[in-house]
């Protein structure tokens, strides 16, 4: 009976050659369609990956909006909701049944006050402005540093943003998955899937002091887009804070200046290291919100070498100046006015800006045209 | 049928070659709603991460083995009302960034060797303090280490922070305290996790709780109250002002480490102060090269080995000398707003002064 079951040695090449054929046939199958970018892989810049959320941005007033507030007189909300309007309302920028995902730094075990992580009311802000626009699914979300739960809670953000209605998730091992993003320091890396499969992003970093990287905010804050040991990130910061810059383009960017840290980042904890600034970003280019951002802590672009790299790459461009920029002043008597900021030709970008940040620190109505 | 099994296996090969996780609209995340109390032991993909804490939001404490490597300071059980409550996190100084993100580098500089930190809380107050432990190989990097969180680079003569005895050296913020003491660094912070915090009533809690705690800490280490011996001239030493650096003394690369001191003279001029020590006479002439840019031009008629003015990128206009392995520059750059400043003449004068007593005249 077994004898009867033996293939022949005919039966036997063939069989084997069949299926050196179809091992064969599958290799080359498999490397024709390896996922090489994951899902929603929209654009390429050269041989870098690129998750590009900006999608059908219609026309505007204006790319760059500054929104401030004289001391103890605009809150986080009314803050972004100038700074909105300035750039033409949120509308603009969500559709009808998009699901948006929105990525404040909820990196820290601290709380609003130590301003390492985005002012929970802004989130919780942003949350309601996406769902008035119609959003169908607002997910807020963040790979932290520390603990998550431990983040996500001492932050105020969980609280803040679910009570807005958003969906808060929190970071977890079966979120990230490996992906090749071609950068020049981040080659494959774990990457959160909850952060980069959306119909729109929202960048809505806070801007504070780093030791390391001397400032940031918007470009840095896609580190919550990794997993894996994000040390190795940090022997070329600059480096990995382009790449990252280069794989995230988010529909908006919206920083949060209510409270900045300007000494001892990015973890903070000393409340003398921050100071009130009551002031927003709102932006279609990241690359011109650290430009500016970095003037509020006495920095200066040309010291930020991700800044020069970002730009040469195309991500953005550092003169926010080019962007029809416009600022909304609130003022401690009740009045409010929004103007395009007036800028004297001949001044650099980063003078400008400085110059701004100083009258936004002192006196609001300076900058006023 | 050999046809139809063929097909079959290569289409599953196939299939398996090119397996993509499905996206997670498919199966999207479940809203997590927030805890109100302390999470710090729950799993943040678990359930627990979701339900409120039962009773009060002061988590079991640490048990004993958690006490350990540089945790094996901090305090236990209630200190000033504070309750020490859920588990001890650890770190070794190459997972630091896993807890410090960018900032472990800056620790790292300075020879971090391990990490530890917890909460304290108080029950009936949503008020957390956290001690976090920073042990360091040797004390000249915990007090280096220290020395730069005081001012962060900027002027400490406008700190609001107080200097506080505690350990070797301290400082007291509204909301932190931070000391060093022996090879160990640590920081103490205070929070209110309430929605509607009120900053005075944190401030307030903060002036009690922080030095409580810092004291029940410092009780712990062990060995000398006393800050590593600095070469720095104490006259116009600014408090707060004399930072030990380990590396690009004034934004120079690979200077090797050194101190600096922030001064104010006594007509109320500000000025700093660079002191670095090498090896042999030769390596303090290559680190001295180092500052010796384009346009520097030498000093004549002083008591050093050389001398030279120079213009450092980031520091203005410097006076810099060498005696022997020692090094010392002067500066009247970084101030800000800036004060009156002194000339070349008297930044030579305050160079000389540092020479005399880093490396005395033979």
């Amino acid at each position: 009976m077994a004898e009867r079951n033996r293939p022949t040695r005919r039966e036997l090449l063939t069989r084997s050659g069949s299926a050196l054929a179809v091992l064969g046939a599958s290799a080359l199958v498999a490397r024709r369609f390896y996922d090489q970018g994951g899902w929603q892989s929209r654009a390429s810049n050269g041989r870098r990956e690129v998750r590009d959320f900006r999608g059908q941005v219609g026309p505007g007033p204006s790319d760059f909006a500054v929104a401030h507030a004289e001391p103890e007189t605009g809150s986080p909300t009314q803050l972004v909701q100038r700074a909105m309007a300035a750039l033409g309302g949120m509308q603009r920028f969500i559709s009808r049944g998009d699901r948006v995902v929105i990525k404040p730094n909820i990196g820290w075990d601290r709380t609003a006050i130590q301003a390492a992580n985005t002012n929970p009311e802004l989130v919780a802000a942003v949350v309601t402005m996406v769902k008035e626009a119609g959003a169908s699914d607002v997910i807020v979300t963040d790979a932290s540093c520390n603990d998550p739960a431990r983040c996500f809670q001492r932050s105020g953000i969980w609280t803040r943003a679910h009570r807005a209605g958003a969906r808060v998730v929190l970071p977890a091992d079966h979120r990230f998955r490996t992906m090749r993003l071609r950068g020049e320091i981040l080659d494959e890396w774990p990457v959160y899937r909850t952060l980069v499969e959306a119909d729109k992003v929202i960048n809505l970093p806070v801007a504070k002091h780093h030791n390391l990287a001397k400032y940031t905010a918007a470009m840095k804050n896609w580190y919550g887009v990794l997993g894996g040991r994000r040390n190795r990130l940090h022997q070329s910061i600059d480096v990995s804070v382009a790449d990252l810059a280069t794989f995230m383009r988010p529909t908006l960017t919206i920083v949060d200046a209510v409270r900045v840290l300007l000494r001892n980042g990015p973890q903070g904890g000393n409340v003398d290291d921050t100071r009130r600034m009551d002031t927003v970003i709102a932006t279609t280019d990241q690359v011109a919100a650290d430009a500016f951002g970095c003037t509020l802590i006495g920095q200066r672009p040309e010291n930020l070498p991700y800044l020069r790299m970002a730009q040469e790459r195309g991500i953005g461009t550092a003169d926010w100046r080019t962007l029809r920029p416009r600022e909304h002043a609130m003022y401690r008597d009740g009045r409010e006015a929004t103007h395009d900021l007036a800028i004297p030709a001949h001044m650099a970008p980063a003078d400008a800006a400085f110059m701004l940040a100083q009258s936004l620190l002192d006196a609001p109505q300076v900058v006023l045209a | 049928m050999t046809t139809v099994r063929t097909l079959s296996f290569t289409l599953m090969l196939t299939v398996a070659s090119c397996k993509r996780t499905p996206p997670e609209s498919a199966t999207p995340p479940s809203t997590q709603e927030p805890p109100r109390g302390n999470t710090s032991a729950a799993n943040a993909d678990s359930a627990a991460a979701n339900a409120p804490p039962s009773g009060n939001d002061v988590a079991p404490g640490a048990n004993a083995a958690e006490f350990r490597a540089a945790g094996r300071v901090l305090p236990r059980g209630e200190i000033a009302g504070f309750r020490q409550s859920g588990s001890v996190i650890h770190s070794t100084a190459q997972n630091l960034f896993q807890q410090i993100d960018g900032d472990a580098v800056s620790y790292q500089n300075y020879n971090v060797r391990d990490y530890a930190k917890t909460d304290y809380r108080k029950p009936g107050t949503r008020l957390v303090a956290t001690v976090s432990i920073y042990e360091f190989d040797a004390a000249l990097g915990a007090f280096g280490r220290y020395s730069m969180h005081v001012a962060s680079g900027r002027d400490p003569s406008t700190l609001e922070s107080q200097a506080v005895s505690i350990g070797a050296a301290g400082f007291q913020g509204r909301t932190q305290l931070v000391f060093v003491k022996g090879t160990f660094l640590v920081q103490v912070d205070l929070a209110d996790e309430s929605e509607d915090s009120n900053e005075a009533q944190l401030f307030a809690a903060a002036r009690d709780a922080l030095p409580a705690l810092a004291r029940a800490a410092a009780q712990q280490i062990p060995g000398e109250s006393a800050p590593p011996a600095s070469p720095l001239v104490t006259e116009g030493l600014v408090w707060g002002g004399g930072t030990y650096v380990s590396n690009s003394v004034l934004d120079v690369e690979s200077s090797g480490p050194g101190w600096v001191g922030w001064y104010r003279s006594s007509d109320q001029k500000r000025y700093r102060v660079a002191a670095l020590v090498a090896d042999s006479a030769d390596a303090a002439r290559a680190i001295a090269n180092r500052y010796r840019l384009r346009g520097s031009a030498a000093i004549a008629g002083t008591t050093a080995d050389e001398a030279f003015a120079v213009t450092l990128p980031t520091h203005g206009e410097s006076v810099v000398t060498r005696r022997d392995r020692a090094i010392v520059i002067a500066t009247s750059s970084g101030i800000d707003p800036a004060p009156p400043t002194l000339d070349r003449a008297a930044l030579t004068t305050a160079a000389i002064a540092q020479l005399d007593r880093s490396q005395p005249r033979r």
